[in-house]
């Protein structure tokens, strides 16, 4: 099914649970948009959670590396929460693994972010 | 208003659909056997077609091969416990858009069908070949063939481990999709040929666009051209060139598969997934 968003704050840094698909198309420009509207509102700390992604492909992770360059651009930060096996094992051979701040617990995703 | 005819020979199925996509503007009839329901669709159009293959008189495949010669095609899903290759198959071969397995999770049923309610039938694809070892088909170039093909293809593979099935689909997607967008421009009126063999210890998948192929040597913009020190270079060039973000996809399938191999002019590719 494709991707739905819901942003929440914690301790200043934007929340983004996603879930369902991100596939060329609908699940892509979800996250797209989703993303310009955050920067667009002002807010550069991002922290995206992908816990109930339940399917991407190459074009998804493209948004995701899309996603990280333009908070980037603008300043801010964009890190990854809660990867599914999947979602782990796709960014280790596309070998951007290393390209993403990626976090395994809410908690200390948050607090790693710069003050 | 939306049509939509249920068919089942259980009347606690047809009204459990019936409560799953009952709503403003649809209008549900249901049928027993595809008799009954090939009684209605004579004197009925109808937008979406859920049916069960085994049932009396007149099964879901029968009934579907009798809606292939009405001009107007409505959105099929069939729904069945006999999800045997042979089945799913014949089930493609007429048209069915979705094959969902019974017993069916509601939630995920729902959707599926309010999937169907809202979007057209997609073109229809010709199953060349429908024996379980070796599948054939030809499908139009557009964006929705893509999910359905994928779908059929990953439960085909049932006995398989999940990694597998998973990998071997993931990448299949992948090529495919590059088959559709770059070969075939997403335009319905242009076609692929994909072909798939199942053998004792192997799997080996053929797809063949209608574009003229491409040169690795001219691919910066994917990223099986990136230095080693840099996975994300191929992005700059796209956005440079106007392409959406991506580009990741050769490089994901030369992971997921054992083998990958392209002809001269590179619009034809096959891959394949040794079993063990």
């Amino acid at each position: 099914m494709s991707l739905k968003s819901s942003a929440r704050q914690v301790d200043g840094i934007t929340v983004l649970d996603l879930s369902g698909r991100i596939t060329l198309g609908e699940g892509s420009v979800v996250l797209r948009d989703t993303i310009r509207e955050v920067l667009g509102k002002g807010e550069k700390k991002i922290l995206l959670n992908l816990g109930d992604v339940t399917y991407i492909d190459s074009s998804g992770i493209g948004e995701l590396v899309s996603a990280f360059t333009a908070v980037r651009k603008e300043g801010g930060e964009l890190k990854l929460l809660n990867l599914t096996k999947k979602v782990h094992d796709l960014l280790q051979i596309t070998k951007l693994y290393t390209v993403f701040d990626v976090k395994d617990d809410e908690a200390s995703a948050i607090s790693s972010f710069t003050k | 208003m939306k049509n939509v005819l249920i068919v089942d020979d259980d009347p606690l199925i047809t009204n459990l659909l019936s409560d799953l996509i009952r709503g403003d503007g649809v209008e549900i009839s249901t049928a027993a056997n595809g008799a009954q329901a090939w009684e209605k669709i004579q004197h009925q159009n109808f937008d979406v077609l859920i049916t069960d293959v085994w049932m009396p008189e007149v099964n879901g495949i029968e009934l579907l091969a009798k809606v292939r010669t009405l001009p107007t095609q409505p959105n099929i899903v069939v729904m069945s416990a006999d999800d045997t290759p042979e089945v799913m198959l014949k089930a493609a071969k007429e048209q069915a858009h979705v094959f969902i397995n019974k017993p069916f999770k509601a939630m995920e049923t729902q959707k599926i069908l309010r999937e169907a309610l809202e979007k057209p039938a997609p073109s229809p694809i010709e199953i060349v070949s429908a024996k379980p070892g070796w599948v054939e088909m030809i499908v139009p170039c557009e964006r929705a063939n893509v999910d359905r093909i994928h779908d059929m293809m990953f439960k085909l593979k049932g006995d398989l481990p999940q990694d597998v099935r998973e990998n071997v689909s993931q990448a299949f997607r992948e090529l495919l999709m590059n088959a559709m967008e770059w070969g075939g421009k997403f335009d319905p009126a242009r076609k692929i040929r994909i072909s798939y063999l199942r053998a004792k210890k192997m799997l080996l998948y053929r797809i063949a666009d209608p574009g003229s192929g491409f040169d690795f040597a001219g691919l910066t913009h994917a990223a099986v051209s990136n230095p080693p020190d840099n996975p994300i270079e191929h992005m700059a060039v796209r956005e440079e060139k106007g392409i959406r973000p991506g580009g990741l996809g050769i490089l994901m399938t030369m992971s997921l598969v054992d083998e990958l191999l392209y002809n001269e002019a590179q619009n034809e590719v096959v891959f394949v997934k040794y079993l063990e």
